[in-house]
């Protein structure tokens, strides 16, 4: 696709997968989510499809075998790219981090069949509410029309800007799934140690851990100070996994944080995410956009 | 080249004070090493003890009476599995140095044949893949090359018998899963080299560089029993047999060795108490050994992964003074190695050794090593509440600043029992008393969660005669709201210490 193609929201598709944890209210009707394979025992799900969130932290510990994800293959993608073009002049692809996850490269491949005329695959170096924030200001761009080249330039300028503050009841899922990284030095305390994390360029790292509840808080609202620019607009996302007493305390502390944030969504945090970061994930994503200035 | 000599008693004490001097050197290589049949950690320290008792009455014993004298001796000092099938390898070639002439090859391979045959009838249930296979191995190669002299006869029992160590870790499943080989058998070939090098006037094998053991190996609990204990049973007319199925159902493990005049029990049990009164119906019961598997093997882990922890390269590296193995361990988790409070050798070492480019000390206030940032803290819950804010990856003044705020803002209560069976909390500027501990901590949880105070951390004494999940319930039936994390502290102070933040 050339840089200057001039892009909107009626012309233009954007695909994203179930690692974007987009509440299912308020999607647009440009969007597209690809489901990420969940194999749970001998079965696979395709989340956002044939299982959603309540079902899966219902099933989660029942398990004697703990899920895992795999990836759509390029043949997969491409089937839905097509089909997507049948309505759309062009797409925009934007999956979880390449970090994380070998779907931007199947995507790839997938674009090369189809023609990369219509297809701009980004890699977007984000998941979870990042990548849901990234969608959806991507859409404004569209709604206000763009072209590939700004989009390209949103997506990997705001990088430093924005990312995830997470709190996990146990860093289990996150060693299992083997996406802790860095966070590796915050596991295998005898003391219940609750650990801050931050997701950013892609990967988990540690914040620091605290014990007792009434210091989760605190941590994460200091390290969202420190994150984001205390003056002019932040878009703020909140998410949990199967901890929906959790997000009206974390909306509280932002509001209280970052009086000029705009609370962009809030919900549950899909089978996807869930599977690596386990129930009882409360956490946030902040991105600040330059059009916003 | 069959040299004749006359292994006369200050020959054979001299030799085996060669041996007990390596086994010494190698005792905690063994120890850590150990995972069969218990991962207790222990293996080294039972076998030099009991290989030192031997040592001992060979040396003030003359013949003929010597096998006799080191049989009973290494008896009465054998502690743990090791120790006990020790004692009858010993037993064995003592009886048949006892009647030998002269040192030759044939001698070597009795020796070693009547050792591997008396500890081969003791055992009940002879696994291999332990001591008994690298005995038996042993006296093989002895006897092949016995013609040769004893020298030859000697070096071949040795050789064979560090190849039969390394075939231990295929024969084992518990090894081969923890990647060792096995400690009694390692410890049996190290004694008798350090024998013979004595006799051949060479050096000892030297130990490898380092031991590695597979954490997952040795994490699970020890053993269904949580006390090894074994004493002795004083005849005349002991009734070994009904010994032995008397002490059966107690537990397992069960070694019972000796004769009528003298017995000795090994058992790991749970009831070291009804062992001992069991016993007591049929001879002189002296007195106990009784040690907490558990804990030793806790000790073990800790040491493992504080060697780990000391390699680490990262910024930043943190030692605590600390009371015990028990907060040795919970340190270690938090990233953190402990140095026992007092051994200023032992923390100069740590300190110069840790591989991390800073270092802070988690000490009171007035200590300090060299090239290490102190951060002060005047109790094991504020070094615990410093420890969670540690982290390794930033500069050491970046974490002394946020470890002693951390520090600071935990109120340490001490618990103990008054003399006339009540209890009472004492903190600085306070004080709580009440019928019991459990209501002294119920209340004290109480109090401080209306000041504010609702995460409760508490290290439990060692004499404190309760474990976590009670004093939690006590803690929560006070302050149902707050938080209660309650850990054995091996504290030997007050029953209970509490931090309060």
């Amino acid at each position: 696709m050339d840089p200057s193609t001039r892009l909107d929201a009626t012309t233009t598709a954007v695909v994203t997968d179930s690692a974007a944890d987009l509440p299912v209210e308020g999607r647009a009707p440009n969007w597209r989510v690809v489901s990420i394979p969940l194999h749970f025992g001998s079965r696979t799900y395709r989340p956002g499809e044939d299982i959603d969130a309540a079902e899966f932290y219902r099933l989660l510990p029942r398990a004697d075998v703990m899920p895992t994800t795999s990836q759509p293959s390029a043949a997969d993608l491409e089937a839905v790219y097509r089909e997507v073009l049948e309505d759309y002049d062009s797409l925009l692809v934007l999956h979880l981090s390449g970090k994380l996850s070998g779907t931007v490269d199947a995507a790839r491949a997938a674009a090369r069949e189809i023609g990369e005329e219509r297809v701009a695959v980004i890699e977007t170096a984000r998941v979870s509410l990042g990548l849901a924030q990234l969608v959806h200001r991507v859409q404004a761009r569209l709604e206000a029309g763009t072209t590939l080249a700004e989009v390209e330039d949103f997506v990997s300028g705001t990088l430093p800007s924005s990312g995830c503050i997470f709190t996990v009841e146990t860093l289990e899922f996150l060693q299992r799934g083997g996406r802790i990284g860095r966070a590796q030095a915050l596991a295998g305390s005898m003391l219940r140690v609750r650990p801050i994390l931050a997701l950013q360029d892609g990967e988990v790292g540690p914040i620091g851990r605290v014990r007792g509840g009434h210091r989760v808080l605190p941590a994460m609202r200091a390290a969202l100070e420190e994150r984001t620019e205390a003056r002019g607009r932040v878009h703020i996302a909140l998410g949990h996994a199967d901890r929906p007493e959790g997000l009206a305390a974390l909306e509280a502390m932002v509001r209280e944080a970052r009086p000029e944030a705009v609370v962009d969504f809030a919900g549950e945090l899909g089978p996807t995410v869930g599977t690596h970061g386990g129930p009882g994930l409360l956490g946030l994503g902040y991105l600040h956009d330059p059009v916003d200035r | 080249m069959a040299t004749v000599q006359r292994p006369d008693s200050a020959e054979v004490s001299d030799a085996l004070e060669a041996g007990l001097a390596a086994l010494e050197a190698r005792a905690r290589e063994l120890n850590d090493l150990n995972v069969f049949p218990v991962a207790d950690g222990d293996t080294g320290t039972n076998m030099l003890l009991t290989a030192a008792a031997a040592v001992t009455a060979a040396r003030d014993a003359r013949r003929p009476e010597l096998s006799t004298r080191i049989a009973r001796a290494a008896l009465e000092g054998a502690r743990g599995n090791s120790g006990m099938i020790l004692s009858q390898l010993l037993r064995g070639a003592a009886e048949v140095l006892d009647g030998a002439r002269a040192l030759d090859g044939p001698l070597v391979a009795r020796a070693l044949r009547g050792a591997s045959r008396a500890a081969d009838a003791a055992v009940r249930e002879p696994v291999e893949g332990t001591m008994l296979t690298v005995a038996r191995a042993m006296a093989d190669a002895a006897e092949r090359r016995q013609a040769a002299g004893w020298r030859p006869a000697l070096a071949a029992a040795i050789a064979e018998g560090w190849e039969a160590v390394a075939r231990t870790r295929d024969q084992l499943d518990r090894l081969r899963t923890a990647g060792v080989v096995d400690s009694g058998g390692l410890g049996l070939v190290v004694l008798l080299d350090g024998v013979t090098a004595h006799l051949e006037g060479r050096d000892p094998a030297p130990p490898p560089e380092r031991v590695v053991v597979d954490q997952a190996a040795i994490d699970h609990p020890p053993s269904r029993f949580r006390y090894c204990t074994t004493f002795i049973v004083d005849g005349p007319g002991v009734d070994v047999d009904r010994l032995e199925r008397e002490m059966e159902g107690l537990g397992d493990s069960l070694l019972v060795m000796g004769d009528p005049l003298r017995a000795k029990v090994h058992v790991h049990t749970d009831e070291p108490d009804r062992a001992l009164t069991r016993a007591a119906a049929l001879g002189a019961v002296g007195p106990p050994s009784i040690e907490d598997m558990r804990r030793q093997s806790a000790e073990r882990a800790a040491r493992l992964a504080a060697a780990a922890r000391l390699e680490e390269r990262r910024a930043c590296g943190a030692l605590v003074l600390s009371p015990s193995p028990e907060f040795d361990a919970i340190v270690l988790g938090l990233g953190g190695v402990g140095v026992r409070e007092g051994d200023d050798a032992e923390l100069a070492r740590l300190a110069a050794t840790m591989a991390a480019d800073e270092l802070v000390l988690v000490a009171a206030p007035g200590r300090a090593a060299e090239g290490a940032v102190t951060v002060e803290s005047a109790s094991p819950v504020e070094a615990l509440a410093a420890m969670v804010v540690f982290d390794g990856a930033r500069g050491a003044e970046a974490n002394r600043e946020e470890m002693a705020e951390a520090a600071a803002a935990v109120l340490s209560v001490e618990v103990d029992r008054t003399a006339d069976g009540a209890a009472v909390a004492r903190w600085p500027g306070g004080e709580l008393a009440a019928a019991g501990l459990p209501e002294v901590v119920r209340d004290l949880a109480g109090r401080m969660a209306e000041e504010g105070r609702g995460l409760l951390t508490v290290l439990i004494g060692r004499n404190a005669g309760c474990g976590p999940a009670e004093v939690e319930a006590w803690a929560r039936a006070g302050a149902p709201a707050g938080e209660v994390e309650a850990h054995d502290g091996g504290l030997t102070g007050p029953a209970l210490l509490i931090g309060a933040e």
